[in-house]
């Protein structure tokens, strides 16, 4: 600035003018300069005496009420921006300062600024002082406590405590001076503070309610997104939910309440612009203002017009969820919306033209809703971006190797700049819109076919960078078809990164031990491996260096893989981590690791020797039959050809058949767990996991299907394929057996009764006591104390539940120990149990007991 | 000089002035009468900047005054509020005003506030009306600005300290030729201080005079004609007068004796009414405040009328 110019200014009364209205607030930047000192340099004292101090103090209960106390300060100071504007503006709304205010020889624009700018300065300074003053506490203290150095710097606390100082400027400065903007609309005081309070949730309310009026149930169109991002950048109360949500964000996935750069950045642009857009139209309305509009209702009528009209759209909101609310929503607006009118008006003047105006505005949202709701969100749904006029495209998604049991909470992004990639994406965009269209339609024609469409479980978003700078922002469900093309992008970079980042996070246990106050991070790394077929697992302690070991070769291992070895692995090694990451046969590097750690699992050796009706069991203790399905056995979102990866898209479209034992080692060696092709395959399933039988062996697989027919025990045994009633041929059969009926009178419904006494009793073990979970009488007791009631004892009950609880855990004992046996000498025999012993006579003793209690036990089986 | 060419004012779609034109010399010290709601103040807040026009303009020494600086450095406005500033004390009100007017004169403010006893440092909220006014009113001398405007500025003001501060109005014109723009609705002291008046009716300037010449143009005269016989007295119509060519501004009988206020020329009015041969013609001075009346008679502002309504 030239000297000319700042001579010109102070000249012209700027200077002044800002001195004396500094000095005017001179009570209220006390105030605010109190309550700032309590926050933010008070709360920064407490922590480092309490640091210093060691184990003098019971620090988490100090601190946390020290932390309340700086809240409590640092929202009063907050609102306070509210009191300066008012204050410093106070001749806009009072009649007897206009004249003396108007005619002091200051320019308007001049005595504008140094007003906004002398009340700013009264908000601002204290907040910024003691913001130093609580970066300076906390320097010396860490100077002198290391562990509270390591906190601040290492941990990043420090970088959030300066952002969120920053972004708190930032919002303060906003609230400031949107209160500024509506004081320059106003008449009164009443009318500023009540707009000011509106105006603050109302700008963030109604661009959520718009969007959900006009845009909330088109397919695919993710407003929410967009709005969220408006909102988080045009009001104060926006600024503090999107700052929040993403310093949030941030500590879920790093641990760190850190925002990233290029947000914080892009945040900090455009709020900051808002709110100069924000001052400039104070600016402009207050040098259009006039001296004689103070006291006069609603200076500017569109502030009035804004704040009535989004009242009335919020009201309208509760018709957009539930039409039938349509008419108490008609009458409650109307309410609403004379009460405003008639404070604006001073009376029930020119109430005809109110009347007129509620019509109109009514007219206008129904109208508008109509025409949004006909034309798909004014033709929203459907647009697809030109090419020409992409930037770049950002797509989200769960890659091929976790689109097993976690996809909801694993998307990952790619950004694509290459016009191939982002033409793809569009065309896929275009595919999906005109699938989703001719579902609709079929829907309103009533041939829609449920089961042929059911299961879209792939969440794909699509965030389209325009040219312009804005973005484009859709979500979809897509089929399993679309997913094949979009997995292609799976081989980039930023998947082998994320997928390194959750072997990481996910093995990376390490947590905070809080002695004497102080946090400690404690250092705990695990690696969950699980076999081929999930049968085996487990969770080995490992070291750091042993972790980054791992990450480093896998990495090395991902980038070297081809296309072929990602989707149509030769076979898969094990898998890695509770997200189940596979390591295919390929990646010598990780399994070179693994089995020089000592940290490899195999395919469960015993599954070749299990029998149909003793199904496969691994030391996850989980059971199942496994079954083979035909290629025409399987429908995938209607697409019958291509075979896919396990837990996830495919759905089988029959009850399959049990492998036959024959042929169970060979198949479970060739079914593959992570495979995807469009060629016909025969596939497998056990353990609620699918596998894909490559084409290669379709042969074999054609056998042990047709094999399998001919295993007539079960197969001809539909009970059994449906996973109710299986053949009871060992304990674990009669547990199920019994378990499957929700009630007594359900069971004697569906089986032939034997005996009524015994089955009811076999009944109680299993499904009302449901003993076999438990491994003592002690356990179930405990667990289940509850059920012991107090008032047995008072009633004086011959047999309390506990007595009968018990005397029927002794008969689950004896069902346990005898069932397997036709009689009491192959038990002895399987037992080693000699004649004339003791414990042969006290188990004879048992046995007669279990004859008698239950003596058509092997007639219910088969 | 202030020059008003052509003003209009509008609040909202009322017409408060409407397209005036007023000359205010320099040194001068004029005094703006008229009705309540005649414009009065909305001409004082015209010429000190704080209203904008809707038309024409408000020139002071040949510069527009609305948002210039350099104009309204000259220029103090005292408007008939007497609330603002509640907080301050005398000396804290004083900086304020001193800040902004460069001219702003300590020795004088202190010549003037010892001359009225005023406490620097009590807070303006416990002075009474009057206190305020003096405070405001030696404020706005020490600035020593070319124009002071003073809306309603005695009022509250008791009769000593009227003459007090009516002196130190009437030092400061003769000092430094300060030009004062009074409107009151006090014409005795609009009389004692004036050299010329403008009357306002709705928005417009019925006249604009140095206040000899609005004296000596309006008349009251006491006229008793001859009769014509001694039992029967001359019976003269407003109108029969009129038609000698008199402007007759009121007229009023009372049996023989008639009494009229008439504008023009006395030897005029005289000669005028000669042909009706008066026995008696005499010419009574009229105060200002009987020539407001008889004036916003004329343009339906008569108090008997009003009255009745």
């Amino acid at each position: 600035m030239t000297t000319m110019s700042l001579r010109r200014i102070k000249a012209s009364g700027f200077w002044v003018n800002y001195k004396l209205g500094f000095k005017n607030n001179k009570k209220i930047l006390i105030i605010i300069t109190v309550l700032q000192l309590i926050a933010m340099p008070l709360f920064s004292a407490v922590l480092v005496t309490e640091c210093l101090a060691g184990d003098d103090y019971n620090s988490e209960n100090t601190l946390s009420y020290f932390m309340l106390i700086a809240c409590f300060g640092i929202v009063l100071a907050t609102l306070a921006g509210i009191v300066v504007a008012i204050n410093n503006f106070s001749y806009l709304y009072k009649k007897t300062q206009v004249d003396m205010i108007y005619s002091l020889p200051i320019k308007a624009s001049h005595r504008f600024f140094s007003d906004f700018l002398s009340g700013l300065s009264v908000y601002t300074l204290p907040y910024i002082g003691s913001f130093l003053i609580a970066v300076l506490i906390l320097l010396g203290g860490s100077a002198c406590d290391t562990e509270l150095y390591t906190d601040l710097f290492d941990n990043r606390i420090m970088l959030t405590f300066f952002q969120f100082a920053l972004c708190g400027l930032l919002i303060m400065v906003m609230l400031y001076t949107l209160t500024v903007l509506v004081i320059t609309c106003c008449g009164s005081l009443f009318e500023i503070i009540f707009n000011t309070m509106i105006m603050n949730g109302l700008i963030p309310g109604i661009i959520m309610i718009i969007s959900y009026i006009f845009f909330g149930d088109l397919y695919g169109v993710s407003i929410y997104d967009t709005a969220a991002n408006i909102m988080g950048h045009t009001s104060p109360l926006g600024g503090v939910i999107y700052i929040i949500y993403y310093s949030v964000e941030s500590a879920v996935s790093t641990d760190y309440m850190v925002i990233g750069a290029v947000t914080l950045i892009k945040w900090i642009l455009i709020f900051s612009l808002v709110t100069a857009g924000m001052m400039m139209l104070s600016m402009v309305l207050y040098l259009r203002r006039k001296a004689e509009d103070v006291s006069k209702p609603y200076v500017y009528k569109f502030l009035y017009y804004i704040v009535i009209t989004s009242v009335t759209i919020s009201i309208c909101s509760i018709a957009r969820a539930s039409a039938d609310t349509i008419f108490a929503v008609i009458v409650f607006s109307a309410i609403v919306y004379f009460i405003f009118e008639v404070i604006a008006n001073r009376g029930f003047r020119k109430f005809a033209f109110s009347v007129a105006r509620y019509v109109l505005t009514m007219i206008s949202v129904f109208v508008l809703c109509i025409v949004s709701i006909a034309t798909d969100g004014f033709g929203i749904e459907h647009h697809v971006p030109s090419l020409s006029s992409i930037k770049s495209v950002t797509l989200s998604y769960v890659p091929f190797d976790l689109a097993g049991d976690h996809y909801y909470d694993s998307k990952i992004s790619v950004t694509l700049t290459d016009k191939a990639g982002i033409e793809l994406v569009r065309s896929l965009h275009r595919e999906d819109i005109e699938r989703h269209e001719a579902q609709e339609e079929e829907k309103r024609n009533n041939v829609y076919d449920y089961e042929y469409y059911y299961g879209e479980p792939y969440p794909v978003k699509i965030k389209y960078h325009l040219k312009t700078g804005s973005n484009i922002v859709r979500e979809y469900s897509f089929s399993f078809k679309e997913m094949t093309s979009i997995y292609q992008f799976d081989l980039r970079g930023e998947i082998k990164d994320y997928l390194a980042q959750i072997i990481k996070d996910d093995s990376d246990n390490s947590y905070y031990d809080y002695n004497n106050g102080r946090k400690k991070r404690v250092e705990s790394y695990s690696l969950n491996i699980s076999s081929k077929d999930h049968t085996l697992e487990y969770n080995p302690e490992i070291t750091k260096e042993q972790l980054n070991q791992l990450i480093s070769a896998y990495k090395k291992d991902f980038e070297a893989m081809t296309k072929e070895e990602y989707f149509t692995p030769e076979n898969v090694y094990c898998f890695i981590t509770n997200y189940d990451l596979p390591i295919r046969s390929s990646f010598k590097n990780t399994i070179d690791f693994l089995e020089s750690n000592d940290l490899s699992v195999q395919i469960s050796h015993e599954l070749g020797d299990r029998t149909q009706s003793n199904p496969p069991v691994g030391n996850t203790g989980m059971t199942a039959k496994v079954l083979i399905y035909a290629p025409d056995d399987c429908v995938v979102n209607g697409y019958t050809s291509t075979a896919c990866p396990p837990g996830s898209l495919r759905q089988i479209d029959s009850s399959g058949r049990v492998v036959n034992t024959k042929y169970m080692a060979d198949i479970l060696e060739a079914a593959q767990p992570v495979y995807m092709t469009d060629k016909d395959c025969f596939m497998l399933n056990f353990g609620s996991y699918n596998y894909v039988i490559p084409y290669e062996y379709t042969d074999l697989a054609h056998d042990a299907y047709y094999a399998s027919i001919e295993y007539d025990q079960y197969n001809d045994d539909e009970e059994y394929l449906d996973d109710n009633v299986g053949p009871i041929a060992n304990f674990d059969d009669l547990s199920k057996h019994f378990m499957y009926y929700g009630t007594f009178s359900n069971y004697q419904e569906n089986n032939e009764v034997v005996n009524e006494a015994m089955e009811m009793r076999l009944y109680d073990i299993f499904n009302t006591y449901q003993f076999q979970n438990y491994h003592s009488f002690e356990d179930y007791a405990e667990i289940n104390s509850e059920d012991f009631a107090e008032d047995d004892k008072i009633t004086g009950a011959a047999e309390t539940e506990y007595d009968i609880a018990k005397r029927t855990w002794g008969e689950y004992e004896l069902v346990k120990k005898f069932f397997e046996y036709d009689d009491f000498e192959s038990y002895c025999v399987d037992n080693d149990i000699l004649e004339d012993t003791d414990s042969y006579r006290s188990e004879k003793y048992d046995w007669n007991r279990y004859e008698s209690l239950f003596p058509y036990i092997n007639d219910i089986c088969y | 000089m202030i020059e008003l060419k052509g003003l209009t004012k509008k609040f909202d779609s009322f017409n408060v002035l409407d397209n005036i034109d007023l000359t205010i010399p320099k040194g001068t010290a004029f005094g703006l009468l008229g009705s309540n709601g005649a414009g009065k103040s909305t001409i004082l807040r015209l010429i000190s900047g704080i209203y904008r026009a809707e038309g024409g303009t408000v020139m002071v020494d040949g510069e527009n005054v609305y948002d210039n600086v350099d104009v309204k450095k000259r220029i103090f406005f005292i408007n008939d509020e007497t609330v603002q500033f509640q907080s301050y004390t005398l000396k804290e009100l004083k900086n304020f005003y001193k800040s902004f007017y460069p001219k702003f004169s300590e020795e004088l403010f202190e010549k003037l506030r010892s001359t009225i006893n005023l406490p620097l440092d009590k807070k303006l909220n416990a002075f009474s009306k009057g206190m305020k006014r003096q405070a405001i009113v030696i404020i706005a001398l020490a600035c020593q600005t070319d124009y002071l405007l003073l809306d309603e500025a005695f009022d509250g003001l008791d009769p000593t300290m009227r003459i007090i501060v009516k002196r130190m109005l009437v030092d400061a014109m003769i000092d430094r030729q300060l030009t004062t723009v009074i409107s009151s609705h006090n014409l005795k002291e609009i009389n004692e201080v004036c050299d010329s008046v403008a009357l306002l009716h709705n928005g417009k300037i019925i006249f604009s005079k140095d206040l000899d010449s609005v004296k000596g143009n309006i008349h009251k005269i006491q006229a008793v004609f001859e009769p014509i016989s001694p039992e029967l007295p001359q019976t003269y119509t407003m109108e029969e007068l009129t038609g000698l060519g008199v402007e007759i501004l009121h007229f009023e009988k009372n049996q023989s004796v008639y009494y009229i206020i008439a504008k023009g020329d006395v030897d005029e009015i005289k000669k005028k009414l000669a042909p009706k041969k008066p026995v008696v013609l005499d010419i009574i001075p009229l105060s200002l405040e009987e020539i407001f009346i008889y004036e916003m008679e004329v343009l339906g502002y008569d108090y008997n009328v009003l009255a009745q309504n």
